[in-house]
C-alpha cells in the first residue's frame, strides 16, 4: 500500500483496538440518543392516536416513512458491494473499508425493517404476515428478502469478525473488562487453527457469492413495490436496475462519509489513506454516472412521449411544485459530485467527504421524490376528498421518527465501533505480512 | 323552465314511491317464503285466500326475514352462482350526490372521506364535461388484491372485492395499487356512536370501521343477501345506478330492470381504464342524450345546495 | 341485527319482527307529519297478509317511522275483530296475516276492509289507515307454439263459489331476477283484455336461467285499488342453462394465499430453499468451527 512504513502487528493492534468514547464521542452519542428518544416519543404518539398524526392522506398514502425505508434499503446494499464484490474481484485495497460497509449494511437494514413497522396502520398485526402471508404480494417478497439479507449480512459480519475477537480477548489488559465476557461469549472458540481458518475462508467466499444476488433482490423487490402498480412515475420496467444503481451510489457515498469520519476521529490516517479515497472517488464517479444514466432513461423517455397521465407528474418534477427538490437531488446527488470527483484534487479526503455528504443527502431527497409526487398524481382527478390530501408535507412526528431512525442507524454504527475494531486488525496484519516479501 | 322543473319533481316523486313499493314488495323473500326463510320451528294457523287453514312457519311473516349472521369463511367465498355488476348511466347523473351521502351514512364513513366520489370530468378541452360517480370497480383482475400481503382484501366468487378490517395490517399497498383512487384509510379512530361501535364487525357491512385499516365501497353484499339493492342504487332519485347479476343478465335501479347485455350493447357501455387490464365490474353508459344540463349539476356543488 | 317482538293476543298469535339494517333512524322531529298506509298482499295465492307502513316526508323523500304500535282490524275497529297488534320496524313496516279463527268471517265476505289504528304516543298523534279489497287470485300460464312463446295471466275474483276472470286489469309480466324482475317483452305492464286475459310474447330468448335452463315467470298486480297486491310464479324451461363458472377457484395472482400460482410457488420455494440452505450450511460451519475450538481447548488437536 501507499503508506511507506510497515507496522508491527503490535502497533496495528494497538492502533485499531476499539477505544472508549472521548468527550466528543460521548456528546455525539448523547445527541443521537436524544434524537432517537424524540423519535420514540413521536412514535408513541402515533401509536396512541393512529397514523392521523402524520400528514399522509388518501392520495399520499405513503410518505417519508416509505421514502426513508427505500433510503435505508438502498444504503444497506453497500455491504455486498464493498465486501462481496471487492472480495470476489480480489480488490487489494478493500481491507479498511469492508467492516465499515458491513456495519452500515446491518444497521440500515435493521432500521429499514423497523420503519416499515412504523408505517403500518396496525403494527400489532405484524405476525399476520407469517400466519396469513400471500406469496403473490411483493410486500411478502420484500419481507422474505429483507430478513434473508439481514441474516446473511449479520453472518458475514460475524464470521469476518472472529479473528479480531481472538485478538481482543488477548488484549484484555489493554481493553479493560467492560466487554470481555461478551467477546468470550462471541468467539472464545476461535483459535485460528489451520482447519478453522480453512472453513472460515471458504465460508466467507460462499457468503460473498450468496449475498450479491440477495442484495440485488432486496432493492429490486423494493423497487417492485412501486413498479408493480400502474402509477405514473412508477410504472417502469427500468425500476429494478434504476434502484440498484442508485443504491450502490448512496452506499458508496455513505462509506466515503464513514471512512472520513472514522479516519478523523480514530486517527486512522495510516490505515485509511488518501489512496483509498482516490480509489473510492473513482468508484463513486462511476456509480454516479451509472445512476445518472438510469435517471436519464427514467425521465427522458416518458417526457419525450408525455402521456397524459405522466404529464402532470413530470411537469411537477421539472418545472412545478417539486422542481427545486428535483433539481437539487439531480445536481447535488449526482452532477456536482461527478464534477468534484473527476479531478484528482477532488478525490482528496476533504473534497471527498463533501461529495459523499452530497451524494447521501441528494439520495435521501431522491427517494422522497420517487414516492411522493407520483401519489399526488392519481389517474382520476383529486376530488371529493379533503383539500389537505392534495398536498403533502411531513408532520413533526414524521420528521421526528425519521430523524430518530437515522439517529438509530448512526447509534448502531457508533456502538459497534465502540465494541469492535472498525477496521479488521487481523486482516490488516496479514495484509502487511503478505506485502513484506514483495 | 318552471314547468320542466315541476315535471321533473313529479317524476322524481313518482320514482320514489315506485321505488318504495319495489323495496317493499318485489323482493323475492316475502313472496316465496318456502325458499329462503330460515324456519323458526314455530307453526301458526293462518287463513289462505280460499279460506283454508294452513300451518305456516312463523318466520316467513317477518317484514324482512331474519338473516343468519354469515361467517367470515362464508363472507370470503361470496354468494355462489352470482356475479355482481353495476351499470352507471352518466346521461342521468345530475351531481346530486345522494348516492354518496347514503353510502357515507350507512357505512359510517369518516365525515371528510367518501367511498363514492362524483367526479366532474372533461376528457379533452373541446369535449363536453360530465359527472362521473365512481364506486369501487370490483375488478376481475384486482390490482389491490394482487398486492395484499395478508389476504385482508380479497375477491369473492360473486365478483365482489371486500376488505376484512380484522385482518388488514394497514400497509396501504392496495391504495397505491388501485388506479381508481377508490380506497380510503382510517387514519384516526372512526367517530362512531356507541351503538354502531358495538355492532359485530362484518366484512359485508364494513361496519364498524377500524382505525389503521383500509376502507372502500363494498357493493353492499349484506343488502344483496336480503334481496335488496345497494344503498347508492336505492338512494339515487335519477336512477343512475343499475345493479344486478351478470349470470342472470339483468340489472335494475329499483324501478327499471334491463337485460344487462342489451343495455350495455344498445347504449355503448364501457369500463374505466380498460387498457390497464383490471376488468372492472362497473360499466358506464356514455353521457349522451342527457336528462340534465351539466350546468344544472354544477349548482349542486354550490355551498347553498350542500346544506344538508 | 334482528329483534323479534312477540305479542300476546287475545285470540291467537301474531308476530312480526324488525330489521334495523337498511333504514334511516327516524328522528322525533315535530315538523314532518307521519302518515300511515295499509296494503294488502297475496303471494302465490296462498296466505294473504296486511302490511302497514308508517312514514313521514322529509324534504322530497319519505323516511320510515319506526316503533309505532299499530292494531289491525278486520272490517271494524272493535276488539273482536282485532287481527293483531304489531309495532313498526326500523323500515316503518309491520305486517299481520289472518288468523285461522277468522275463517267464518273471511268465508262470508267478498269484500274486506282492513283498518289500522295507532294511539297517540309521546307527541305522536293517533294515526289510522284502511284499505278495502276484494278477494281475488292471480293465475299464470305459459304457452309455446311455432317458436313463439307466450305468457298469460288472469286475475280472478270470487263470485259466489267461482273464481271469475276480471277484465282491464293492469299487471306486470316478468321473469324473476334476484333484485328486480325483467319484463318478458318490451312493455312495462300488460292489461287484461275483454276475456280477462293479459298476455305477452316472451322476448327474452336465451336469457340465463338456472343450471337446467329454467326461468321463473312472474305475474304481478301492484297496488290495485280493488284487489291489492298479488303475485304468482311459474317455472318454464325457456332459459339458457348456466353452468357455474369455476374460473374463480383457479390459482392466480389475485386469489388467496393458498391458491398461489404454481410457477410463483416453485420459483419462490426454490430461491428461498437455495439461499436459506446456504445460510443454514454456513451456520453449521460456524458450529463446526466452535467445536474445533472446544476440542482445541481440551488439547485434542493442535
Amino acid at each position: 500500500m501507499e503508506n511507506p512504513q510497515k507496522f508491527s502487528p503490535e502497533k496495528i493492534t494497538s492502533d485499531l483496538l476499539p477505544q472508549p468514547f472521548g468527550r466528543r464521542g460521548k456528546l455525539w452519542t448523547a445527541a443521537l440518543l436524544l434524537v432517537a428518544l424524540i423519535g420514540a416519543f413521536a412514535y408513541i404518539q402515533q401509536l396512541r392516536k393512529g397514523l392521523v398524526v402524520t400528514n399522509m392522506g388518501d392520495y399520499v398514502s405513503w410518505g417519508i416513512y416509505i421514502s426513508n425505508f427505500v433510503f435505508f434499503v438502498a444504503i444497506s446494499l453497500v455491504g455486498s458491494l464493498i465486501t462481496a464484490i471487492f472480495r470476489l474481484a480480489d480488490v487489494p485495497w478493500r481491507t479498511p473499508l469492508t467492516r465499515i460497509s458491513e456495519i452500515i449494511a446491518v444497521s440500515a437494514i435493521t432500521f429499514a425493517a423497523l420503519i416499515i413497522i412504523v408505517d403500518m396502520g396496525r403494527p400489532e398485526r405484524m405476525l399476520y404476515l407469517f400466519l396469513h402471508g400471500r406469496l403473490q404480494s411483493p410486500i411478502m417478497w420484500d419481507v422474505i428478502v429483507i430478513s434473508t439479507y439481514f441474516c446473511t449480512s449479520l453472518l458475514l459480519l460475524y464470521i469476518t469478525l472472529l479473528p479480531d475477537i481472538k485478538i481482543m480477548i488477548a488484549a484484555r489488559e489493554k481493553l479493560g473488562t467492560p466487554f470481555a465476557k461478551f467477546y468470550r461469549w462471541l468467539g472464545s472458540f476461535w483459535k485460528g487453527t489451520e482447519a478453522q481458518e480453512k472453513i472460515r475462508n471458504r465460508s466467507i467466499t460462499l457468503i460473498c457469492i450468496t449475498i450479491i444476488p440477495v442484495a440485488f433482490c432486496i432493492h429490486t423487490v423494493t423497487s417492485w413495490l412501486f413498479a408493480t402498480t400502474y402509477r405514473p412515475g412508477w410504472d417502469s420496467t427500468n425500476f429494478g436496475a434504476y434502484f440498484v444503481s442508485g443504491a450502490f451510489l448512496v452506499g458508496a457515498g455513505g462509506v466515503v462519509v464513514a471512512m472520513y469520519v472514522f479516519r478523523r476521529v480514530y486517527k486512522l490516517e495510516h490505515y485509511i489513506t488518501e489512496r483509498h479515497f482516490d480509489k473510492m472517488g473513482k468508484i463513486l464517479v462511476m456509480l454516479a454516472l451509472l445512476y445518472l444514466y438510469f435517471n436519464v432513461n427514467e425521465y427522458l423517455v416518458p417526457a419525450f412521449k408525455m402521456k397524459k397521465d405522466e404529464e402532470a407528474h413530470l411537469r411537477g418534477l421539472f418545472t412545478g411544485e417539486f422542481a427545486p427538490l428535483f433539481w437539487f437531488a439531480i445536481l447535488v446527488g449526482m452532477i456536482i459530485p461527478i464534477f468534484i470527483l473527476v479531478f484528482p484534487k477532488g478525490r482528496k479526503p476533504n473534497a471527498m467527504f463533501a461529495a459523499g455528504v452530497m451524494v447521501v443527502v441528494g439520495a435521501w431527497f431522491k427517494r422522497y421524490l420517487i414516492v411522493t409526487p407520483t401519489l399526488l398524481h392519481p389517474f382520476l382527478p383529486k376530488f371529493d376528498a379533503p383539500a389537505r390530501y392534495s398536498h403533502y408535507f411531513p408532520s413533526w412526528e414524521e420528521w421526528a421518527i425519521t430523524a430518530g431512525s437515522l439517529a438509530g442507524v448512526l447509534l448502531i454504527i457508533t456502538f459497534f465501533a465502540r465494541v469492535f475494531p472498525i477496521i479488521s486488525i487481523y486482516k490488516t496484519i496479514t495484509d502487511h505480512d503478505t506485502e513484506l516479501p514483495s | 323552465m318552471s314547468i320542466e322543473k315541476s315535471r321533473r319533481e313529479f317524476i322524481a316523486a313518482g320514482l320514489l314511491t315506485t321505488m318504495a313499493a319495489v323495496a317493499c314488495n318485489s323482493k323475492k323473500t316475502p313472496f316465496t317464503p318456502e325458499e329462503d326463510v330460515q324456519p323458526s320451528g314455530e307453526k301458526v294457523k293462518l287463513l289462505s285466500v280460499d279460506g283454508e287453514i294452513i300451518e305456516v312457519d312463523k318466520a316467513f311473516l317477518k317484514p324482512v326475514p331474519h338473516m343468519p349472521s354469515v361467517s367470515n369463511e362464508e363472507i370470503r367465498k361470496g354468494i355462489p352462482g352470482k356475479k355482481f355488476a353495476m351499470v352507471i348511466d352518466l346521461s342521468r347523473c345530475k351531481n346530486l350526490k345522494k348516492c354518496q351521502s347514503a353510502c357515507n351514512h350507512m357505512h359510517h364513513v369518516h365525515s371528510e372521506q367518501n367511498w363514492i366520489k362524483v367526479y366532474q370530468m372533461q376528457d379533452a378541452e373541446m369535449t363536453a364535461p360530465y359527472f362521473q360517480p365512481t364506486t369501487c370497480m370490483h375488478c376481475d383482475e384486482p390490482p389491490c388484491v394482487k398486492v395484499c400481503p395478508v389476504d385482508a382484501t380479497f375477491k369473492r366468487q360473486d365478483g365482489i372485492v371486500l376488505i376484512d378490517s380484522d385482518r388488514c395490517i394497514g400497509c396501504r399497498f392496495c391504495m397505491a395499487a388501485c388506479p381508481y383512487s377508490t380506497r380510503v384509510f382510517n387514519w384516526e379512530e372512526p367517530e362512531l356512536t356507541a351503538d354502531v361501535a358495538a355492532q359485530t364487525y362484518s366484512a359485508e357491512t364494513s361496519v364498524p370501521q377500524k382505525r389503521g385499516t383500509v376502507g372502500k365501497c363494498d357493493f353492499c353484499p349484506d343488502m344483496t343477501r336480503m334481496g335488496m339493492l345497494p344503498h347508492c342504487v336505492s338512494a339515487c332519485p335519477n336512477g343512475v345506478f343499475f345493479f344486478g347479476d351478470i349470470n342472470e343478465d339483468s340489472v335494475t335501479n329499483g324501478s327499471e330492470t334491463f337485460r344487462f347485455s342489451d343495455l350495455v350493447k344498445d347504449k355503448s357501455g364501457y369500463r374505466l381504464m380498460e387498457d390497464l387490464g383490471t376488468k372492472p365490474s362497473v360499466y358506464y353508459l356514455p353521457p349522451v342524450n342527457r336528462n340534465f344540463k351539466f350546468e344544472e349539476g354544477l349548482k349542486n356543488d354550490e355551498p347553498a345546495a350542500k346544506k344538508a | 341485527m334482528t329483534l323479534n317482538y312477540h305479542h300476546k293476543l287475545c285470540f291467537l298469535v301474531s308476530f312480526f319482527s324488525v330489521i334495523a339494517i337498511n333504514c334511516v333512524i327516524a328522528q322525533d322531529s315535530a315538523a314532518p307529519v307521519t302518515t300511515m298506509s295499509v296494503r294488502y298482499f297475496l303471494p302465490v295465492n296462498k296466505v294473504p297478509y296486511v302490511e302497514v307502513n308508517t312514514k313521514k316526508k322529509v324534504g322530497r323523500k319519505f323516511e320510515p317511522v319506526m316503533s309505532i304500535p299499530v292494531s289491525i282490524y278486520l272490517n271494524e275497529a272493535t276488539p273482536a275483530n282485532l287481527l293483531g297488534k304489531v309495532i313498526t320496524g326500523a323500515n316503518g313496516l309491520a305486517k299481520v296475516a289472518i288468523p285461522a279463527t277468522f275463517k267464518s268471517t273471511w268465508d262470508s265476505l267478498g269484500e274486506i276492509k282492513f283498518i289500522a289504528e295507532s294511539d297517540s304516543i309521546s307527541g305522536q298523534p293517533a294515526l289510522s289507515g284502511d284499505v278495502t279489497i276484494k278477494k281475488a287470485i292471480l293465475v299464470i300460464d305459459s304457452a309455446s307454439a311455432d317458436g313463439v312463446r307466450a305468457v298469460t295471466a288472469q286475475l280472478k275474483e270470487k263470485k259466489g263459489n267461482e273464481w271469475v276472470a276480471v277484465k282491464d286489469i293492469e299487471m306486470k309480466l316478468g321473469v324473476k331476477r334476484m333484485l328486480g324482475n325483467l319484463t318478458v317483452g318490451e312493455a312495462e305492464t300488460y292489461t287484461a283484455d275483454s276475456t280477462g286475459i293479459a298476455s305477452a310474447e316472451f322476448k327474452r330468448d336465451s336469457l340465463a336461467g338456472d343450471k337446467n335452463g329454467n326461468l321463473v315467470l312472474v305475474a304481478q298486480v301492484e297496488d290495485n285499488d280493488t284487489y291489492g297486491n298479488l303475485i304468482v310464479e311459474k317455472a318454464v324451461p325457456w332459459g339458457k342453462s348456466v353452468q357455474p363458472d369455476t374460473h374463480f377457484w383457479h390459482r392466480s395472482l389475485w386469489s388467496t394465499g393458498n391458491r398461489v400460482p404454481v410457477w410463483l410457488l416453485l420459483l419462490a420455494v426454490s430461491i428461498i430453499a437455495g439461499v436459506w440452505g446456504m445460510i443454514i450450511y454456513l451456520v453449521r460451519q460456524v458450529i463446526k468451527i466452535k467445536k474445533m475450538g472446544k476440542e482445541f481447548d481440551r488439547g485434542l488437536t493442535t
